[in-house]
């Protein structure tokens, strides 16, 4: 990056998922003992940043919440520019949480402007024993869209670093998303969806 | 400051002290970029859109939070009161937040790329990353998001003072200027689409104030259907099927389609850009899914039809695309038919009162809104023509209160940033209560008309030319506490279709504002003149109409906005008619 400091990164890592998931309580849990730039809150926050190592490497996290604006979607599509790694959150207790994440993928696949940005799938609330989607349903699906996945709970702290990690450890591996967090983002608007392999899409 | 007892209120303040801060930081950035010539104004413009302002707005907006002047007992209902008050009386200008957030869609791209040719930008960007400790697109987005939050705060602490009206009203004014302000970026966004369509096929005339591009859909198969019958369709789908797919990609028929506010269009990549295929209104274009693997039959104006083998998702949302737009654009045509039907009653129906009429709303807005809301289809499948407030939609019930309106719409933010910026000079002068700028927080949308309107060209009260309906304002003002309000609007809009042309519309347009009002309805019939009457008064008034339609035709020139193209160009076509 163009300016200095104690860190050999910086990525920006976006949580998405439908609305009481539980994206803030993650992202909480994950920074709240590390500095913050507001004070605690559910609704204030606007990102959070934590620095993680991982691998030898030091990697500042800027992570954005877009917790409760999804309805402004023209708005909060302008969220996932310059995206490196997307944290794709649902909750294991609703099966609607679980079904609407292919709408969330196609969501990804219109706004985002950084390719390959590294994508884990999060099931949530893995602590309140009302299961209704089983680990193998989400891990197949996570498999088919080439992500990893991740079982948690904010509340009980399981597996919360893990997910945060696991996601810098694969903007680490992809070569492209390193390139793009020194600031060799490509962007196109429009029509640039056309042009890909299949030409099917849509413009919303 | 008093002390906030509610912990949701204290949250809202803080934050907004943060925000605030933030905002400074990007003005600061800015002025250091244009000091240091680092890059020219229309680029930092591009960057920065007008944060200048909405570091005014909200900088009002903390003061009005904080309360200073209050007495410092900061009992509870006083708290939300003012809070409430403060967001009632910022709401309308929060709308110049659609300036930026449209700028925002591109904003860190650009950013990115200037400054790696620029040094010196770089070397500005890079001081305030070090002292902010964020990348600077971080910063950028942060009005976006706040805007977002407010709607999010205010129902929190709704949540603490549920029975608390005006808490209320705040909340839905919020509410209703996001949404605004979103739909306005999704319609830039669109005609930004269209724009980059246009090029790519090289067909520029297909781009018109009114049409956007809403919806683009590939077809990895596509073949033309030559004559008709049930047994032809069911030959040639049996071809369609045989294709194969990965060789048309690369030969010829590989096709796409977008589906247009009016048109559908459909054509094939050639090289990096695509040539146009057909062109077809939507009124005559029929989309059929024929079987379970999504080949739909395409039938166009021109009399050719397609086959087209298309993803399951994209064939369902083609259809009921195609099926909602040919619904809105049908009401839209309704609309400006009547309405100019209307006009050429009144016996001014030419070019302009047409062209005005087309940038109407449609009247089926609501319709279309529910409609959407009740299919809960993703968010395209309507385009909703959102481009007024809720609260100028209501005051526009009569179409002659549109006309203005439609012509000042590219200077809003402009208006309303001039009437902030005026807010902030008299703060703290108890000329607050100024009626001018009554009527622009009413009516924030006509707000650059009043405020920056040139005097009346007559001296006369806008009803005096018909002695009849001068009891008008007479009646409102006596009525009720909402009357004076309500007489400011009708004034307002009769000044303002004064500057647009003759008296007889004045007159109808009260009789219109008077209807609409709902307070006058004895009044009505006896406002409207006949056609040979009104054409008589037309023509005493011809200079003043000259002068008149010079200044619209100046501000629509300085406008520079594409959007008011046929507005001017009907305009002149006026003027010269004079």
């Amino acid at each position: 990056m163009a300016y200095a400091g104690s860190f050999d990164h910086l990525f920006k890592v976006l949580l998405i998922g439908d609305a009481g998931v539980g994206k803030s309580s993650l992202l909480l849990r994950f920074t709240d003992d590390s500095f913050e730039e507001h004070m605690a809150s559910t609704i204030g926050v606007d990102f959070k940043v934590k620095t993680v190592v991982v691998g030898g490497k030091t990697a500042k996290l800027t992570i954005w919440d877009t917790a409760g604006q999804e309805r402004f979607r023209t708005l909060t599509s302008s969220y996932y520019r310059g995206c490196h790694g997307i944290i794709l959150v649902f909750d294991v207790n609703e099966r609607e949480t679980f079904n609407h994440l292919q709408q969330w993928l196609e969501e990804l696949d219109m706004y985002a402007t950084v390719q390959n940005a590294a994508k884990l799938l999060v099931g949530n609330k893995i602590d309140l024993q009302q299961r209704e989607v089983t680990v193998e349903e989400a891990t197949a699906f996570a498999r088919k869209q080439a992500m990893m996945y991740v079982e948690v709970s904010a509340k009980t702290r399981a597996g919360v670093r893990q997910a945060f990690e696991e996601v810098v450890q694969k903007i680490l591996d992809t070569p492209d998303l390193l390139a793009a967090a020194s600031g060799e983002t490509s962007s196109g608007i429009g029509l640039a969806k056309q042009e890909g392999d299949t030409g099917l899409c849509s413009y919303c | 400051m008093a002390a906030l007892t509610l912990a949701s209120a204290r949250e809202l303040l803080t934050t907004e002290e943060a925000y605030v801060h933030d905002l400074e930081v990007l003005c600061a950035l800015k002025a250091t970029i244009l000091t240091r010539k680092a890059c020219d104004l229309s680029t930092a413009d591009a960057i920065f859109a007008n944060v200048d302002t909405l570091r005014g707005i909200n900088s009002e907006l903390l003061h009005a939070l904080k309360g200073e002047e209050a007495p410092p007992d900061g009992a509870r209902p006083a708290e939300l009161d003012r809070i409430s008050t403060a967001f009632l009386t910022l709401a309308p200008f929060l709308r110049a937040y659609a300036v930026f957030c449209t700028k925002a869609i591109n904003a860190q791209e650009r950013l990115m790329s200037l400054r790696a040719s620029h040094a010196s930008l770089d070397h500005a960007c890079a001081e305030v990353e070090q002292a902010t400790g964020l990348p600077l697109g971080s910063t950028l987005i942060k009005p976006v998001q706040r805007l977002c939050k407010y709607p999010l705060l205010l129902s929190a602490m709704l949540k603490d003072a549920p029975e608390h009206e005006s808490l209320h009203l705040a909340t839905e004014a919020i509410l209703g200027v996001v949404n605004d302000v979103n739909e306005r970026v999704r319609e830039a966004e669109e005609r930004e689409a269209l724009l980059v369509l246009a090029e790519a096929l090289g067909h520029r005339e297909l781009i018109t104030p009114q049409r956007s591009l809403l919806l683009s859909v590939g077809a990895a198969k596509c073949c033309e259907v030559h004559g008709s019958g049930v047994s032809v369709i069911e030959s040639e789908l049996q071809r369609l099927h045989r294709l194969d797919a990965d060789k048309l990609v690369v030969r010829r028929h590989r096709a796409s389609l977008w589906l247009c506010s009016d048109l559908l269009l459909m054509g094939r990549p050639k090289g990096a850009s695509y040539s146009l295929l057909e062109q077809s209104s939507v009124h005559h274009t029929t989309v059929e899914t024929l079987d379970e693997s999504c080949a739909v039959l395409l039938s166009c104006e021109s009399g050719n039809s397609y086959l087209l083998q298309l993803l399951p998702d994209d064939a369902r949302t083609l259809t009921d695309a195609l099926e909602s737009t040919r619904r809105r654009d049908a009401r839209r045509n309704k609309t400006v038919a009547r309405e100019a039907a209307d006009f050429d009653h009144c016996g001014v129906g030419d070019e302009l009162a047409k062209s005005v009429a087309l940038q109407h709303l449609d009247d089926g807005f609501e319709e279309t809104r529910r409609e959407s809301e009740a299919s809960g289809h993703k968010s395209w499948t309507m385009r909703l023509r959102l481009r007024m407030s809720s609260a100028a939609r209501e005051l526009s019930a009569g179409s002659f209160g549109r006309r203005k309106r439609v012509a000042t719409n590219s200077r809003e933010e402009e208006g309303i940033e001039e009437v902030a910026a005026t807010r902030m000079k008299s703060r703290r002068c108890s000329d607050i209560d100024d009626p001018e700028q009554n009527v622009a927080e009413l009516l924030p949308l006509g707000s650059k008309a009043v405020i920056s309107a040139p005097p009346p060209p007559e001296e006369e009260p806008p009803l005096a030319g018909g002695g009849e309906a001068r009891p008008l304002p007479v009646r409102a003002q006596s009525s009720s506490a909402s009357a004076s309000a309500l007489m400011m609007r009708a004034k307002m809009s009769a000044h303002n279709l004064r500057m647009m042309s003759t008296r007889s519309l004045d007159l109808r347009a009260s009789a219109r504002e008077s209807v609409a009002s709902g307070r006058n309805a004895d009044g009505v019939s006896s406002t409207r003149e006949s056609p040979r009457e009104s054409s008589r008064v037309q023509e005493e008034e011809f200079p003043t109409h000259r002068h008149v339609l010079r200044d619209l035709i100046r501000t629509a020139e300085a406008s520079g906005d594409e959007f008011h193209e046929d507005l001017l160009l009907a305009l002149r076509r006026r003027a010269a008619l004079c």
